[in-house]
């Protein structure tokens, strides 16, 4: 009794676990059918739960907008009707509405959108994990304890009168002896209702364990710096201990790559913000993950890894890396990719302060012209003075120009227009976006796929042919050359394709949208990526979000 | 064993004895409904849960589950509250005093309970599954607590009928006729309640009583030990020779009718994962066939009156068993297997919407499901002593009811 009132008692706050490094929600840009739109997606931070789903028509106009869940493990043919969403009101072209998650892993909502230009239809992958372990609020704990005690005490009352008033006849009274008897029985009542309240309150105990136990825990492992003639070379190892707990198996043998790339790793100098690479290590085996290091100075780094199941379920590694300094020239240094690019800025504390090398940028913001190292520039519109605010669906957008300040229309980079990581200040924030928005272009492809696959069950895959057939694939794609390797990859990812309305997919300008909502308040710098002169160049900008529900 | 009613209570200094014209009071139609509505409620909310899967507060079923816990606890709550301050004296004297303040009823204290159990258990489930996910398992904590709310005010509903019933003995000038008719009427209010609550004592194990499970000697052990309590006991409490299978038969009956009446509206499932693909409801389960060995009870009872409960126990308990294993064994194995079980009639068919069709034990016993014949005799060994605790828990339990006067 007393530890079930303790633990009704005892009110914190919920505590949101860091999955996805801070950014859960899904934002998606894109065309569905011939409706122009972008959707906010919100999953539940706990599974079995409901995803809140907001979709803006940017043109067209939609009369009806329904949404449904499918899971990769039950595909199209198991997923439910779907349910419409509700038109916002005063907010025109604005749609919300829900969908049930109720498989742990890898899941979507698809969409499908009816209006004036007949019917449209997007897909867009969620990956669906509890991660918010919360404490009863002080209010309800006190209720539910008031309630509980009154049940107790009624029982142990009701107990005590079946046994001795309620058997007596009319007018009777009880007997010294018989009050005896109602006494005792009270107490007995209470020892075992205080050991059902025992019992219950161990029960859920031992639930609140077991869901910790399946609480959602991103994948580790292990950053190491190796030496391979005279060059550092960058190396992560997956951390596969208590894997047999979480029952994750072989699943290390599904990857799948994500625009060409199995592994897409960002290093980014902590606490300045000041260092950052991107770049893409290749499997040695199972486990290991390798990729040449480039010409970053010298000093501690956080290194985010992105990687994608066979599923669609996309996960980012998180470790903490110090890098010795490097003496040896730019062009004497082996790659591992083509894309692999690294840039340096100036802290995010002390603008302005940057030493002098080849590879440098001056950070930008907001509305100001940020030069990148060819001369050319991008300005990203907005007001350097103006925050942007928390949990508010944003499209970012660039716009890319020559030196002599003509547009410049950027190369695709990886199958993309643009690449943009967004790192929060301490790290805790982060998130590989792209112009069609947050999630993996991969994930999206799974379910693509899935959906046109009519088997009722998704069958696993044998892991070592698996592998073998991916490793074959990315090293065909790395023998191709570059022009051939980006139209393979824009086609796989279904953006070369013409129609009557043009490219699909992207608007093919010097400017270029990512759609993002930053998760919490703070300092974010902003690394933009785009591809001129087959040079890919890295643009910095910082912006400060505030969130409006704490001023 | 008391097949006859008794004679009218001697009259001491301290009884007052009760005049009139007795009739049944209103809160009593009242809570044997409210048993009726929960019951009924949380079987159309298993089959929802079959059919639709997502619920919410407001779901149809659980309207109805809650229509009969506002019944429940307003009618009771009135009782009480009405007795308590404007009640006279006999009625005050045919009442339970608690807290020094409060005139009750027996049975209004237990459906009041119930009532505020229920009520307590919804902001309780509805923190639950945001901290644990949404509805996915029957038996949860929050449901538990919602659970023996209704099994209060079911348990409430079949005392406040007993009290009343016991009561009518001690009217005097009451005539013989309209004596027997209060009586009968009250003996099925009594078959009725207890009968629901049997009902929900099945559904609450019915995950260990499924048709797949009807040849594995936990099977018994779970029927031994949760039935007889409660089949015993009513045959105890009120004199009449086919009260169990009166009690049995109301169980058979509901649940028969829901079966049938449930899967002919339309329904469809609304969670996925859905790998089997329904137009209508999902019918719950086809009831057990408690009502045989219940009649084997009845006849038992009354052939062996004179015996005393500790004779009767062993008799009962084995009887109960051996009939209950015997008829269960084969007709569970038809439900199990035989196409002429896969219908409306029988229900055979019905399956759960995540769970894939094509399942090759679906009509076929696995193997994890069958036991050999060692491990299946020393089951039914462990069987057999529960079924004797509980037939002796059931009839001491049924003294008590037979006593229950206020």
């Amino acid at each position: 009794m007393k530890k079930l009132l303790l633990i009704l008692l005892l009110t914190l706050v919920g505590k949101i676990a860091q999955a996805h490094i801070g950014s859960s929600g899904v934002q998606m840009q894109g065309q569905a059918g011939p409706y122009k739109v972008m959707v906010s997606v919100q999953p539940p931070d706990v599974i079995p739960g409901t995803a809140q789903i907001t979709v803006f028509i940017e043109s067209g106009d939609a009369r009806k907008i329904v949404a449904r869940p499918i899971y990769f493990y039950s595909g199209d043919k198991g997923a439910p009707t779907p349910d419409e969403l509700i038109p916002v009101p005063g907010q025109p072209g604005q749609f919300k509405g829900f969908v049930w998650l109720m498989e742990w892993g890898s899941s979507s909502a698809q969409i499908q959108i009816e209006g004036d230009k007949g019917k449209g239809e997007l897909i867009i992958p969620i990956v669906a994990v509890s991660t918010a372990e919360r404490v009863m609020p002080k209010e309800l704990g006190i209720g539910l304890s008031i309630l509980g005690i009154l049940l107790f005490l009624l029982m142990i009352t009701t107990i005590g009168a079946s046994v001795s008033d309620g058997i007596l006849k009319p007018g009777e009274v009880l007997t010294p002896r018989q009050k005896r008897k109602k006494w005792m029985n009270m107490g007995i009542a209470t020892v075992a209702c205080s050991l059902i309240l025992y019992g219950g309150s161990s029960w859920w105990d031992s639930w609140a364990s077991e869901y910790k136990e399946w609480l959602y825990k991103p994948m580790k492992g292990n950053a190491a710096i190796l030496k391979d003639d005279n060059q550092y070379k960058f190396q992560l190892k997956i951390d596969t201990t208590s894997w047999r707990k979480q029952r994750k198996g072989s699943m290390l043998s599904l990857l799948i790559p994500d625009h060409g790339k199995i592994m897409h790793t960002f290093l980014v100098r902590m606490p300045g913000l000041d260092a950052f690479a991107h770049i893409h290590p290749e499997r040695k085996d199972s486990l290991t993950f390798e990729a040449y290091l480039p010409k970053l100075p010298a000093g501690r780094y956080i290194v985010y890894s992105d990687i994608v199941q066979h599923s669609g379920f996309a996960e980012t590694i998180v470790d903490t890396l110090e890098i010795p300094a490097q003496n040896l020239k730019s062009e004497n240094l082996k790659v591992t990719a083509y894309e692999d690019t690294y840039v340096v800025t100036d802290p995010i504390d002390s603008p302005g302060e940057v030493p002098l090398d080849e590879n440098v940028v001056i950070c930008g913001k907001p509305g100001t012209k940020t030069v990148f190292k060819d001369g050319s520039y991008a300005v990203w519109e907005g007001k350097p003075d103006r925050p942007l605010e928390a949990g508010k669906p944003y499209l970012l957008n660039f716009e890319i120009f020559n030196p002599d300040g003509t547009p410049c229309i950027p190369e695709p980079y990886l199958g993309m227009t643009g690449h943009v990581a967004v790192v929060r200040s301490d790290g805790s924030v982060y998130i590989h976006l792209h112009p069609t928005g947050t999630f993996a272009m991969a994930a999206e492809q799974t379910f693509k796929n899935r959906i046109s696959d009519t088997s009722k069950i998704a069958k696993r895959p044998a892991p070592a042919i698996f592998r073998d057939s991916v490793d074959k694939h990315l090293a065909r794609l790395n023998a191709m050359p570059v022009l051939e390797r980006e139209q393979f990859l824009m086609t796989e990812m279904g953006m070369y394709e013409t129609n009557a309305a043009g490219v699909m997919g992207m608007e093919h300008g010097n400017r270029i949208s990512f759609p993002y909502s930053f998760p919490k308040d703070g300092r974010y710098r902003i690394f933009l990526q785009v591809k001129r002169n087959e040079k890919v160049l890295t643009g910095v900008f910082d912006v400060k979000v505030t969130d409006p529900t704490t001023l | 064993m008391e097949t006859t009613i008794g004679p009218p209570p001697p009259i001491s200094g301290r009884v007052l004895p009760l005049q009139g014209n007795p009739g049944i009071p209103v809160y009593i139609f009242a809570t044997v409904f409210a048993s009726f509505c929960v019951i009924t409620g949380l079987i159309w909310d298993i089959c929802w849960h079959m059919s639709i899967g997502r619920d919410g507060l407001l779901s149809p079923p659980h309207l109805v589950i809650y229509l009969g816990a506002v019944v429940a606890g307003l009618f009771s709550g009135f009782e009480i509250l009405r007795k308590t301050f404007w009640g006279n004296s006999l009625e005050k004297s045919r009442s339970v005093k608690i807290w020094g303040f409060f005139y009750s009823s027996l049975g209004s204290l237990f459906c009041v309970w119930g009532a505020l159990s229920m009520l307590t258990s919804a902001p309780f489930d509805d923190w639950w599954h945001s901290t644990y996910g949404l509805d996915v398992t029957i038996l949860s904590p929050p449901h538990t607590v919602l659970i023996l709310g209704i099994i209060g005010i079911q348990f409430g509903a079949m005392i406040c009928v007993v009290a009343i019933k016991n009561q009518i003995r001690a009217f005097e000038g009451l005539n013989y006729i309209k004596k027997k008719t209060l009586d009968k009427t009250l003996f099925w209010l009594f078959a009725l309640s207890a009968g629901f609550l049997l009902t929900i004592w099945y559904t609450l194990i019915s995950e260990e009583l499924g048709r797949m499970r009807v040849h594995r000697s936990s099977y018994y052990i779970f029927a031994g030990a949760a039935f007889p309590i409660l089949l015993m006991s009513v045959g105890k409490a009120v004199s009449h020779k086919w009260a169990t299978t009166a009690v049995a038969g109301v169980y058979t009956v509901l649940m028969l009718t829901t079966l049938w009446i449930i899967p002919l509206f339309p329904a469809e499932p609304k969670l996925g994962p859905i790998l089997n693909h329904i137009d209508h409801y999902q019918g719950f389960q086809f009831p057990l066939l408690l009502i045989i060995p219940a009649i084997a009870v009845d006849y038992i009872r009354h052939r062996f009156g004179h015996l005393n409960d500790w004779q009767m126990t062993p008799i009962l308990a084995a009887s109960f068993l051996i009939v209950f294993f015997v008829v269960q064994w084969f007709f569970g194995g038809f439900l199990m297997e035989s196409p002429y079980a896969r219908n409306w009639f029988f229900g055979s068919h019905y399956w759960y919407f995540g769970n894939n069709p094509d399942w090759e034990y679906r009509y076929k016993f696995g193997p994890w499901m069958v036991e050999s014949i060692p491990v299946l005799l020393k089951g039914l060994g462990i069987a057999l002593l529960a079924t004797l605790v509980s037939t002796r828990i059931g009839l001491a339990w049924g003294n008590w009811m037979h006593k229950i006067q206020r």
